[in-house]
């Protein structure tokens, strides 16, 4: 019983990562419909961007907060060099350019970074003990944090303009244009937030890794994916839901079935949830 | 001694005409039918792992002490049964995957068969038993080395063999897709519920187009595996997948000659920036930091696929434009 | 939108040229740019002639290539980092002092990208094109790719970092490596567990021994050595974990490990996942011991994981540290002055692995009078092996001397005396390290004989 309550506490803090990761994809394809294989080379930036700023003498709260907001800006540059000319031919272009993004931001980093593991200045914390329950302090604040992305992204879409905008949009973007949504606006905007999320989702994996390496965000991709295809692409609501069964069976696999087969636990449950939900749990939007 | 570039050009001849194979196989799934197949190197490590394993002397036999070897499976069957069993081991896997997903639309299915490429990779990783997992066999047979061929002429016998399976792969390929077969994959490529309005059954012509393009990569990954010697679960990584998806787009995607062209631009472009580093100024920043050029190198790569579908989205030897298919423009990079 | 412009971009350029040909034009002229840089090769009258050519720099005819073929790019390219420098400044050591009768020694990189396919581009290409003499590398992984390439070359291979087993018994003659198999790593890693009073300096013995390692070629490769020899050595292990290397925590496979209530876990990783693990095992109130692999004995490693976490751990070093403390202070200097960073991980084996290199081209040049690739490959037991008569060297200066002055040589490393047996395969002396405030401190050597 304390094995199995403890493995949930493992899964839930893998859970969070993955959610904040997976919600911030699912907003931009809300709006931009094409998945972005990049994706994952903003949480390489994220924790990167922290980790200099760091380094540079800030302390790692505001450097995180910075690097965020950087990679925010980060996004909506690399969005309009790379895939607004795309946009009017379709999503499968914009899949291709994305690949080829994210071999050109991964290994910029290399050439002018290096490639060997960098430690992530946070401090080596003993845990919270309850019964024979043990809460890792970064684990802990790292679900704080998810939650707090969560609710933020909830009343964003619920109960902003901006939100109701990207909601529109997202909806169906030729109506919204008539009813007069600047969309170029709006899509600029989404990329912010979305990349904005994916930076905090770097910091919050940095965290978890403690050592960090370029490739560390494209390693994370595929798992980020079968927690947005899972939920339905382009429902926030679906990427949270999807994130916390792929961690569950992760983690779950891992202490129950076989260690070493621990990623395609999370893959297997995404390939058998689309065997009977073509379109995900919650049903994506097209 | 003097610069060999007819060996070094026949080994790259000889990589370029196993990606030729590949690239058919991904235009079968793309170019003709329409499917998003991120997961074609699980296709290839099908094929090497079963070629090799049809090849290797049995465990026990005479020659299997002779290697030191410590692998348990091998049945020393000669390499044209290896590249059977390759092509069924690829089309198996192909039917396997497709059963599960070729009915998902375009997204879903890209990343589904991404993600069970990663799943069969994780299971060659693990299964010791089978694969040796990620501690590899370096033993795997290259026929006739050493024995019919001298060592030194092999590379040379070992090209001409290959391209005569590609070759004649390709006529093979080229004669299905010109047939009736062909132009219901464009189809269902171009309009699936027309297909099926019409009678085709098209999750079962997904299928048949999807196994048969996993057997050629199967046959592919058993000409790669004798041509190395080795085989070993660390080849097998998305990236040869999205380098088959890049030689597909630059040769022009519904063109089979086209996308055999585009495996020779894809080696000739990544070998060549091997020789980056003899560009002047560049080797300072190598004396600065080793992995400088490396990286650039596959930032290059990087820039060569964004331009290529920014800019020449049909590649280079475009489909050719067919009336009997209806005025619409094609549908999928323009 | 802006997208319009570039239409109208393409439309111009359509209008002159197809598409399809400026992007043929483009590929093609990039290609051979890139390659019309190699410089035009000199015909040699034969092929096994001294003179080599086609490398990097602008050459002379007397140029010694040797290729460097080690990941350069990808998840394993701080390996090929690491390597690449220490090299460089042995080879301008070398080529400062006059070279190798005359010749400079160029070393060409050759990227095996941590891929199979690429390590054979890259090593035929070094071979073929850049006509090296010898390798320094491949590593483990690469070596599945490589080891045709020597074969059928019959290139010397002198590796500072493939301690896999494959190269145990990979052939006679062209094989070399200044790291220890795995099979003898984990071999004296099981001799220290089941002997800790004498090897690692503590009193009662461990009951309950975990394996945790990592899956790649470079780690599992330890696996059934250290299983084997804890066998051997009269004792078990109490669990195996099998873990995928480059996952983002490890806690629920260290809580697999803490079931077997250990109190030691030998830990087989790559820098960072150790990190994760130990960080991991931390948390979940492991107060056990730990033993780690060269890997993750290094300075850099305690920076990566925190001084404060690897506290009292063991590592394993392939250095009899008391003879060598000074000469590998001495390299860590000259290091620091050359390239202005610390020694990495294979530093010291890439200092070895360089200087038998070129001691072994130097005693081709003046006892056979020519440096090829056969040559090279019999001189290398010839300056590294011991030998009646013959001078102990630390260094190519040192060797340089003693050759010049006719008498043979014996070249004693950083790591050890590295001797090369028939198979090309060291038998060091193992140095058991342990982490003693924030640094690492020697806590007993393990000879050669104690392996038995």
């Amino acid at each position: 019983m304390t094995e199995f309550l403890q493995t949930s506490i493992f899964a839930l803090a893998t859970a969070g990562v993955i959610a904040v990761s997976a919600v911030g994809l699912t907003l931009s394809y809300g709006v931009t419909r094409f998945i972005n294989f990049a994706y994952g080379e903003f949480l390489t930036m994220g924790a990167f961007f922290t980790l200099i700023l760091a380094g540079a003498g800030l302390p790692l709260v505001p450097a995180a907060i910075v690097a965020v907001l950087l990679v925010g800006l980060a996004g909506v540059l690399i969005a309009r060099i790379f895939y607004d000319p795309l946009m009017s031919r379709g999503p499968f272009p914009l899949l291709i350019t994305s690949v080829g993004v994210a071999f050109i931001l991964q290994n910029l980093l290399r050439m002018f970074y290096g490639s060997d593991p960098k430690r992530f200045p946070v401090p080596l914390m003993r845990p919270w003990h309850i019964g024979n329950l043990f809460f890792p302090k970064a684990q802990v604040g790292i679900l704080l944090v998810s939650l707090g992305t969560m609710l933020a992204v909830h009343l964003l879409l619920r109960r902003t303009m901006v939100g109701k905008m990207m909601r529109a949009a997202s909806d169906n973007e030729m109506l919204a244009r008539v009813s007069g949504v600047d969309t170029r606006r709006i899509i600029n905007i989404t990329w912010f937030i979305s990349s904005l999320i994916a930076g905090l989702g770097g910091v919050l994996l940095a965290i978890t890794q403690v050592a960090i390496q370029p490739a560390m965000g494209w390693s994370f991709l595929l798992v980020i994916f079968a927690a947005t295809l899972l939920g339905g692409i382009g429902r926030p609501y679906g990427a949270m839901l999807g994130a916390i069964i792929i961690g569950v069976g992760m983690e779950f696999g891992t202490a129950y079935i076989a260690a070493n087969y621990t990623y395609a636990f999370a893959f297997a449950i995404l390939v058998v949830v689309l065997l009977f939900r073509p379109q995900g749990i919650m049903g994506g939007i097209t | 001694m003097t610069v060999e570039w007819i060996p070094f050009l026949t080994l790259l001849g000889t990589l370029a005409l196993i990606y030729s194979l590949l690239a058919l196989g991904l235009n079968l799934h793309y170019g003709y039918t329409g499917l998003l197949n991120f997961g074609h190197v699980a296709f290839f490590a099908a094929g090497a792992f079963a070629s090799a394993l049809a090849t290797l002397p049995p465990p026990g036999s005479a020659a299997y002490q002779e290697l030191g070897a410590r692998y348990q499976i091998g049945f020393g069957w000669p390499l044209p049964v290896g590249m059977a069993l390759a092509a069924v081991a690829g089309g198996a896997l192909a039917l396997l995957i497709g059963a599960t997903s070729v009915r998902l639309t375009s997204h879903y299915l890209a990343i589904a068969t991404f993600a069970m490429a990663e799943i069969f990779h994780s299971f060659l990783s693990n299964e010791e038993w089978l694969t040796q997992g990620v501690y590899g066999i370096s033993v795997v047979p290259q026929p006739l080395k050493g024995t019919v061929i001298p060592v030194s002429q092999y590379p040379y016998f070992y090209l001409l063999f290959t391209a005569i399976t590609v070759f004649a792969l390709l006529f093979l390929t080229q004669r299905l897709t010109e047939s009736p077969f062909g132009r219901v994959l464009r189809g269902v490529r171009e309009d699936e519920l027309a297909a099926r309005s019409l009678g085709k059954n098209t999750p079962r012509v997904k299928l048949q187009a999807f196994t048969l393009g996993g057997a050629l990569a199967g046959i592919a990954g058993s000409l790669w595996v004798h041509f190395i010697g080795a085989v070993h679960v660390g080849q097998f990584v998305p990236l040869i997948t999205f380098q088959v998806w890049l030689a597909v787009l630059m040769g022009g995607a519904g063109n089979n000659l086209g996308v055999v062209f585009g495996a020779f631009i894809l080696v000739a472009f990544r070998e060549s920036t091997r020789f980056l580093n003899n560009i002047p100024l560049l080797d300072r920043f190598t004396a600065a930091n080793p992995t400088f050029v490396p990286s650039l190198r596959f930032v290059i790569i990087g820039l060569l696929l964004v331009a290529i579908i920014r800019f020449f989205p049909d590649g280079v030897l475009p489909e050719r434009h067919r009336k009997a298919i209806g005025t619409r423009q094609d549908r999928r990079l323009s | 939108m802006s997208s319009g412009s570039f239409a109208n971009h393409r439309s111009f350029l359509k209008r002159f040229i197809p598409p399809r040909l400026i992007l043929l034009g483009l590929l093609l002229l990039a290609s051979v740019v890139v390659a019309a840089c190699t410089p035009a090769a000199t015909p040699a009258p034969a092929t096994e002639a001294p003179q080599a050519t086609a490398t990097s720099a602008p050459m002379a005819a007397t140029d010694l290539p040797v290729g460097v073929i080690l990941p350069f790019s990808g998840q394993y390219a701080w390996v090929g980092g690491n390597v690449l420098p220490v090299a460089r400044m042995i080879a301008e050591e070398v080529n400062k002092s006059g070279g190798i009768g005359g010749g400079k020694i160029v070393l060409v990189q050759g990227d095996t990208e941590g891929v199979v396919d690429a390590g054979t581009t890259a090593a035929q290409k070094l071979v073929k094109v850049d006509g090296v003499l010898a390798f320094l590398g491949p590593t483990s992984l690469s070596f599945n790719g490589v080891k045709t390439v020597v074969q059928d070359n019959k290139v010397p291979m002198l590796s500072p970092t493939a301690g896999t087993t494959k190269l145990d018994k990979a052939g006679k003659g062209y094989f070399f490596r200044t790291v220890p198999s795995d099979s003898l790593g984990g071999r004296a890693i099981a001799r220290a567990i089941t002997d800790p009073k004498t090897f690692m300096g503590r009193d009662g013995n461990f009951s309950s021994v975990v394996l945790m390692v990592g899956q790649a070629p470079a780690m599992i490769s330890f696996k059934d050595p250290i299983a084997e020899s804890m066998t051997a050595f009269g004792s078990s292990l109490a669990a195996t974990i099998e873990y995928k290397t480059e996952k983002q925590a490890y806690r629920t496979e260290v809580q697999e490990a803490l079931k077997a209530n250990p109190d030691i876990i030998i830990l087989v990783g790559t820098p960072e996942d150790s990190a994760r693990i130990m960080q991991a095992a931390f948390e979940a109130g492991y107060k056990g011991a730990w033993f780690v692999t060269q890997d993750q004995t290094t300075d850099d490693y305690i920076k990566l994981a925190s001084p404060e976490l690897v506290e009292g751990i063991y590592g394993l070093e392939e250095v009899p540290a008391a003879e060598t403390a000074d000469r590998t202070a001495a390299f860590k200097t000259q290091f620091k002055d050359f390239s202005g960073e610390d020694v990495k991980i294979f530093g010291t084996n890439t200092y070895d692995a360089a200087n038998i290199l070129f001691l072994a081209m130097l005693r081709a040049q003046l006892k056979d009078g020519q440096v090829t690739r056969a040559t090279i490959a019999a001189n290398i037991p010839q300056v590294a092996n011991p030998g009646p008569d013959k001078v102990e060297v630390t260094n190519f200066a040192e060797g340089k001397k003693a050759l010049e002055a006719g008498k043979e040589i014996n070249y004693q490393g950083l790591v050890g005396p590295v001797d090369f047996n028939e198979y090309g395969n060291i038998a060091a002396p193992f140095g058991i390290r342990q982490v003693k405030g924030g640094a690492w401190t020697t806590a007993a050597t393990i000879q050669a004989s104690d392996l038995q």
